[in-house]
């Protein structure tokens, strides 16, 4: 049964990772806590949820649908709520962004309703037997997507000119500008990708539990913030890695010790990592890895 | 002529059962209208009974006043959402009892909501609040205004446990229940084992989750590792689903049995097509062919577009209740008599024997609970079916 926890503990892990990435790279390049991270995730899964039921699309265009519209969404989010406000007071970028949050849940509420609705079954259901651990269709396919997209995400922060800008602008913001780095279209460019990576990793959970509601960007919204700390403030290897520990974490103590210990379980394991490695497991503040 | 000498007989009954009560006097309803206060549950994990129990009290008050209202007053009924929140629900009484000066509440609907509402009652707030969909068992207890129309949950699963282990058979199943919400809790950790020791199916283990969770695998992993023949749910409708819909796809198909929060209709428009088998127990049966229930049912599916939970039917059989006892045991509906109206109100409503309604007919207990039969819903090509009726 282990195996099979490990399993469950890596695809629950793999979704933490996506939305926890989107969140250390705008922390990264903005020093910021963006908070409506986690509604963009909600949204991607209605965009994702209603390409399936209205369009009658399959699971690949559902994607695409909510990569492309969430991308879209953090654009606008950046002209609309990141630039007009003052970056002079550190606190008022923050309050924007809770500002989103707010205003992405009402209107998810209103335009959706309260209630959770069913994801169809979108993936063809069958069980593979791989040594000791049964794995469905759908985990390889939500694996296989999880992994591509975070070595896609790797390989451009690594080897882009991009990706250089926006390790740049992590590291100190002035001298990047100095350097002669477009701060603005960094900022933007990060929000479009942390979106277009949350909008899919929505679709996954769709998909990966088989229900949406408004409120599922709520928890998840947490659990990344909680991934990005464990990894390292901003360090994306970091938010990788973290985001499949405190996924493994949370199965197995719901596994083996209870549901109603696993918060405790969860927090104390990341106080504890926090008191000896205090900038996190891969360390703070840069992009590439420690 | 045997048609109408049984309709005669049926109908002196009903006027035997609804006759007023306790031998008070009816006393002529005054004011420019009578006003009763709602709390329903819009959004959060009691969305669909709140929302089907909001449309029920709003057709039956379109019924009342389209009928001249309650003894010639029209009806006003304030209704409030309180996002099935403890907090929120407090707040909402308050504003109730306090600002609107409501003659009695229908609700609230969650025995969670319900339980922190109760002991305020007594001391301070003084006014009726009959919950259309609370079954949590010993909660009415707390508080003499406190009442329920609706089973508790004990006596809701008995019944739809014994039919669920006899026909598939069942002699190891494990129990799967929400950790925090009260009523899911109290089925999981104690009814739940209880009802399915006395059936001889022996609990391989009792799982737990949070209500907000949305991952289920670890807990249908373990389930599947013990060898269980069936899952019991202490479990909302939402939760259920994905329970159900997680077992699937780890290939764990064995039937379920759920409780009093699990058998709405959303758990099978979430669930799919997971959701066959499964029994569910209810406090109401919609496939009742009497008239008056499938008048009730045209209108809420014309309004809601799809059938309510048993939070509808419960719902608006206590508007029609309190309508009977707001005008058979003397209250005025005077500012000044506001204490003496409430007080006359509880008093009525915990004595109702018999009065007909939709759910089927409200009788009070000794506890002020809800009593009467339970039907025994299965699931079958994507509709709940009563199986006593086969």
């Amino acid at each position: 049964m282990i195996y099979q926890q490990l399993i469950n503990g890596l695809m629950l892990g793999a979704s933490y990772s996506l939305v926890a990435i989107g969140y250390t790279l705008i922390f990264g390049v903005l020093n910021l806590l963006y908070f409506a991270h986690g509604e963009v995730f909600m949204v991607g899964a209605f965009i994702g949820l209603y390409t399936v039921i209205l369009a009658g699309a399959n699971i690949y265009v559902a994607l695409a649908g909510a990569m492309i519209a969430c991308g879209a969404l953090g654009a606008l989010a950046v002209v609309a709520t990141v630039r007009p406000v003052s970056k002079d007071h550190p606190l008022a970028q923050l309050i924007s962004s809770i500002g989103v949050t707010i205003v992405l849940q009402n209107m998810a509420i209103y335009i959706f309703g309260g209630q959770q609705m069913a994801f169809p079954e979108t993936i063809k259901q069958e069980l593979y037997r791989l040594g000791p651990v049964i794995i469905s269709s759908v985990q390889i396919f939500i694996l296989v997507v999880a992994v591509v997209l975070m070595a896609i995400l790797w390989l451009f922060i690594e080897r882009t000119k991009m990706g250089r800008a926006i390790r740049a602008v992590a590291e100190n913001h002035e001298t990047a500008a100095l350097l002669g780095v477009n701060v603005n279209r960094v900022v933007l460019v990060t929000f479009v990708i942390s979106s277009a990576i949350a909008g899919i990793a929505g679709v996954l959970d769709g998909v990966k539990n088989s229900n949406v509601s408004p409120f599922m960007g709520l928890e998840v919204a947490v659990k990344g913030l909680v991934v990005m700390l464990l990894g390292g403030l901003g360090n994306v290897t970091g938010a990788m890695v973290g985001g499949i520990l405190l996924g493994m974490v949370e199965i197995l103590s719901a596994a083996y010790i209870g549901t109603t210990q696993r918060d405790f379980i969860t927090f104390a394991i990341l106080i504890l990592i926090l008191l000896f490695r205090p900038s996190g497991l891969f360390g703070t503040r840069t992009t590439e890895g420690s | 002529m045997r048609f109408s000498a049984m309709f005669v007989t049926a109908m002196s009954v009903v006027a035997f059962a609804v006759a007023p009560i306790g031998g008070a006097e009816a006393a002529t309803v005054a004011g420019p209208k009578v006003k009763l206060g709602c709390m329903v549950p819009l959004t959060g994990k009691g969305a669909e009974w709140g929302q089907g129990a909001k449309a029920s009290i709003e057709i039956a008050q379109q019924e009342i006043n389209a009928k001249g209202g309650i003894g010639g007053v029209p009806l006003e009924i304030n209704c409030y959402d309180y996002q099935t929140q403890e907090a929120e629900g407090l707040k909402i009484i308050n504003r109730l009892v306090e600002r609107d000066k409501v003659l009695a509440v229908v609700g609230p609907c969650f025995s969670a909501v319900f339980e922190v509402i109760a002991p305020q009652l007594d001391s301070r707030l003084k006014t009726s609040i009959i919950s259309y969909c609370s079954s949590k068992p010993g909660l009415s207890a707390m508080s003499r205004w406190a009442l329920r129309n609706t089973l508790t949950s004990d006596k809701q699963l008995t019944p739809v446990v014994g039919a669920w282990v006899k026909e598939y058979g069942i002699k190891k199943a494990v129990i799967i229940h929400d950790a925090e919400d009260a009523v899911s809790k109290a089925e999981g950790a104690a009814i739940l084992p209880g009802l399915l020791k006395s059936n001889k199916v022996e609990v391989a283990d009792i799982l737990t989750y949070r209500t907000k969770d949305t991952d289920y695998s670890a807990q249908i992993t373990r389930a599947k590792s013990l060898g269980i023949q069936g899952i019991a749910l202490g479990s909302c409708y939402q939760n259920a689903a994905a329970i159900a819909k997680e077992a699937r796809k780890q290939g764990l198909n064995v039937p379920m049995v759920g409780g009093a929060c699990a058998g709405a209709p959303g758990f099978i428009d979430l669930a799919g097509k997971a959701a066959e088998g499964a029994y569910m127990s209810t406090a109401a049966w919609l496939e009742d062919p009497r008239p008056e229930v499938q008048a009730y049912v045209k209108k809420i599916v014309a309004k809601l577009g799809t059938q309510p939970p048993y939070s509808g039917p419960r719902s608006y059989d206590i508007v029609y209740g309190l309508k009977h006892v707001i005008e058979n045991s003397g209250v005025t509906n005077k500012p000044g008599d506001l204490a003496s109206d409430r007080e006359k109100i509880r008093t009525g409503f915990a004595a109702l024997k018999g009065f007909p309604g939709v759910a089927g007919e409200i009788t009070m207990n000794e506890v002020r609970d809800g009593a009467g039969s339970t039907a025994i819903l299965k699931v079958v090509n994507g509709k709940y079916i009563d199986v006593r009726k086969k």
